[in-house]
Order: C-alpha cells, then structure tokens, then sequence
C-alpha cells in the first residue's frame, strides 16, 4: 500500500534501477521523498535541482557504468555520477546512434 | 475470478461483444451506414471512403470483418464505386460469419435504403449465437499509448507493463505497435525475443520505422525532450515500450497482413508503412489507426495510456484508457477508466494501478462497458 501524507517527489520505476525520476520541481539539498514500484522508499539528499521529468542517481555510479531506468539500460555513465546528482546529457551517453535521425535544425555540428 | 461468458463463432474464435459491422465500401454509402447503425443496438460503421479499390484497404476491412467481437456484416454500397462490394460480402461469409450486402442506388435512394438496412441488421442479429466461457488464456490485449506526456513513462506505461505481464503469465496474448517508439530499444528487444528468427524480425521491422523517420524527417528525439528530463533516445523509447510488458517477445505480425497471432504471448505488430501496394507514407500515424490495427489483428480489447487525453475507442474492440496525469484525469474523467495519476499523486502504487488494469481488462471481457464504449465513441480508420 501506499502510505504517503502528501504527493511523493520522485518515483523509482523498477528495483534494478539507479536513478529516480522527479514528479515535480525540487530544490536542492532537501531529502526528496520517493515512491517505489510497490511503496514508499528511503528518502533521497540531492545533490543538484532536479526539474520535473528529470533524473538523479540513487546511488553512486561510477565513469562507465550503465544507468537503468525502467529496469533497462538506457545509457552509460560518460564521468563518475554522485549519489543525489543530476543525471543527464552531460554525463550520460546513448547506447545506440541515432544522430542520424536529427532533422537539420536540431544538429549542433 | 471474474466469469467471462463470450460468444462462439464459426471458426473456434471466441468474441467478448457481439457486434454488427456495417462497412461501407465508399465515403457516398457512409451517411447511409451511419444512419443504419443509429437504429439498432450494438451496431456501429467502419469503411473505405475512396472510390477507387485498393487491397490494402480490402485486406484490412476483411481482417476487422474477421475479429471474434464481430457477429456479422452488412457491406453498403452506393452501387458504382470500384471495390467489389457484393465480393466483399461474399468472401466475409465464406469466413463463416453472417454477412449480407445493400446497393443504395439498387435499394431506391436514401430512405428505402436505411429500412433494408435495418430490416437486414435485425435479422443479422437475430441468428443464433453460442454462449461459450472463456479464460485470460483466450483473449488478445492491444496495447497502445496516445496524446502523451512525462507522466506516461513514469505512470501509465509502466503500470501497463505490469498488467501485460500478468495476462501473458496467465496464457493470454498481448499486441504492442509504435515500433518508430522502439528506436534505441534494438538491443532490448533482441534479447526480449524468444527465439534468433523472432530477434532478426523486430529488428527488420524497427529498421522498417527508421527508414520512414529518414524519408519524413521524423526526429527520434528532439531539444524538447532533453529539456524535459529524457537524455536518450532509448530512455525515450523505453517509456514507451514498457507498456508491452517483460515477457519473452515470441511473434513479429507483420504489418499490413494483420494477421492473428497463433500462438500465445507478447507479439509486436510490424509497421505497414511498405507493402504489396508500394509505400504507404503518412497518413497512417494516429490513435484511431492504431486502435484499428490491433483489432484487425484480432485483439479482443485495447488497453490505451494517455497523459494529455484521447477519446479515441472503436467499435470493434473496446478501448479501455489509463490516464497517468490526474490533472488531464481530473478534467476529463468521462473518457478515462483508470487513474494512473494515483501514481504521482503517491495515492497508489505503480503495482496497484498495474493490478486495477488487469482487474479492468478481466471486467470489461466479461461485459462491463469501457468509457469510450458508453460514449459510442467508435472510431476507425481503414
């Protein structure tokens, strides 16, 4: 069950991964409260603002390590990710390559 | 356990509706169908609006034709379009289902053609039907996602993935499509897949969206996405892909064939953006399409995610929608079944919505109309 007083602020999508994703805008610093697969799990100190939609690390994953999400890779750790840090384009790289599919305009060659 | 009672037709399949079809074969039949369809009960149209034939379109009616929810048919005609309508009926009854056939220019204009209508409906649904039971092990799931947003990765897809895996662990058979949302997921699904040959066809099938992305200049994933939070194309693409569930990937369906799967399990439905007909380029992309394509593919039901809200249902398979954004479900509340919101909101968990879903998949099998189902919202798109 369930068991939160007020909205969780980020969720944990599966028990194999290492970031958590936010449900709203959070602040730095303040332990942000998080929802498990099947309820509610140890709050998390961040490290960095995190936007709504954004992602921090659970736990610490070092320079080439794979981040999981979904219980799935989706990219590979480019330098060594701080628990609580924001977890992004700037220190996540795609596993596959799909530059091919940006259309002119969004190319930043 | 939810008792679900269906109805057998000729060839073994079982229905979870028993619905009448009435398919036009040209958009001059349409306003006469639609007008058919509003006096009788359990009745609804799809059809063909061009006037010139085309077998895809032909392939595609006679597949929804063939979809155990359907009783039986009735093809209007105007009487001078191309397709071969009265051959149309014919070969729908040579499936096996009951099926019939009006010209309106035969039938002597609009009036006289909407009584025959009626009065064949009406026998068409008199026939006799067997009752017959049915378990999970017997129903085909779609699943789809439409009019999404950050809270369809993070809520609805997910808890649709939990609720795939319980059908398909009980027997059942689930149907995923939108393989131009499994770009980067290549790898995933190769090792998702039961067996070599079922791995190298997914991959032929997402090569099959990766080259429609390069003619249209579709982009697998934009600035947007990177400012909402997705850093890669394949957490983009998991987000979506998720809903299918984690079961082994045992059949490819090959798109434009829409053929039923003849096995059970988790299935995806290749694109059909390239067939026997040359390449079909756009068009082909929207819910209703969607929705139309997995219930030519036999499914008995659609499970459909949304964030920022469809209407989108059919009249062929019932179209059950999860909404993960509770304030989209909080506003549009009449068109959703289930509040996937209660994920964020920290209500519910991810496993409760899961179990809610599949709880609502056994109910609406068993005869419990889904929203889109009482609003008679019955799109199509042939």
């Amino acid at each position: 069950m369930s068991d939160y007083a007020t909205s969780p602020d980020m969720i944990v999508l599966h028990p194999a991964d290492n970031v958590a994703t936010a449900l709203k805008n959070l602040a730095a610093g303040g332990p942000a409260s998080l929802a498990g697969p099947e309820g509610r799990l140890q709050p998390l100190a961040l490290r960095d603002q995190i936007k709504l939609g954004h992602k921090a690390a659970l736990r610490n994953i070092s320079k080439g390590e794979l981040a999981i999400k979904h219980g799935v890779p989706f990219g590979r750790a480019t330098s060594d990710i701080a628990v609580g840090e924001h977890v992004h384009i700037q220190n996540i790289a795609s596993l596959s390559q799909e530059t091919d599919l940006m259309p002119r305009d969004d190319r930043h060659d | 356990m939810t008792e679900i009672l269906g109805f057998r037709r000729a060839d073994g399949q079982i229905g979870i509706r028993n619905r009448l079809l009435v398919l036009f074969t040209v958009v001059c039949a349409e306003e006469v169908s639609r007008r058919i369809a509003y006096q009788l009960d359990d009745a609804f149209i799809a059809g063909w609006r061009d006037c010139t034939s085309n077998a895809t379109a032909r392939r595609k009616m006679l597949r929804l034709a063939a979809n155990p929810n359907i009783g039986a048919v009735l093809v209007l005609s105007l009487g001078c379009e191309s397709t071969d309508s009265a051959g149309l009926a014919e070969e729908i009854r040579a499936m096996g289902k009951p099926a019939d056939f009006i010209s309106v220019q035969a039938a002597g204009g609009t009036r006289s053609a909407v009584a025959l209508g009626v009065e064949k409906g009406r026998a068409l649904q008199a026939l006799p039907v067997e009752r017959a039971p049915m378990t999970v092990a017997d129903l085909i799931v779609g699943v789809e996602c439409g009019g999404s947003d950050t809270t369809s990765g993070i809520a609805a897809n997910p808890a649709l993935g939990l609720a795939a895996d319980r059908v398909v662990n009980a027997g059942g058979t689930v149907i995923f499509e939108e393989t131009n949302e499994l770009l980067g997921c290549e790898a995933l699904l190769a090792r998702q897949a039961a067996t070599p040959t079922v791995a190298a066809e997914a991959l032929a099938a997402i090569q099959i969206a990766r080259d429609w992305g390069a003619r249209t200049n579709q982009r697998a994933i934009s600035s947007g996405n990177i400012e909402g939070g997705l850093t890669t194309i394949e957490e983009k693409s998991l987000g979506a892909v998720c809903k299918a569930g984690s079961t082994p990937l045992v059949g490819v369906l090959h798109g434009g064939r829409w053929e039923r799967p003849t096995r059970p399990g988790l299935h995806l439905l290749a694109p059909h953006y390239v067939d026997a007909d040359g390449w079909t380029g756009g068009g082909t992309i929207s819910d209703p399409n969607g929705v139309t394509e997995l219930a030519a593919c036999g499914a008995h039901l659609v499970v459909f995610t949304t964030g920022r809200g469809s209407v989108t249902g059919s009249g062929v398979a019932p179209v059950l929608k999860v909404c993960g954004n509770p304030e989209t479900y909080a506003r549009m509340s009449e068109n959703m079944d289930i509040n996937a919101g209660a994920i964020v909101t920290g209500e519910k968990t991810l496993r409760e919505i899961g179990d809610e879903i599949y709880t609502a998949i056994l109910a609406t099998a068993a005869g419990r109309l889904t929203k889109a189902e009482e609003l008679e919202h019955f799109e199509f798109h042939i």
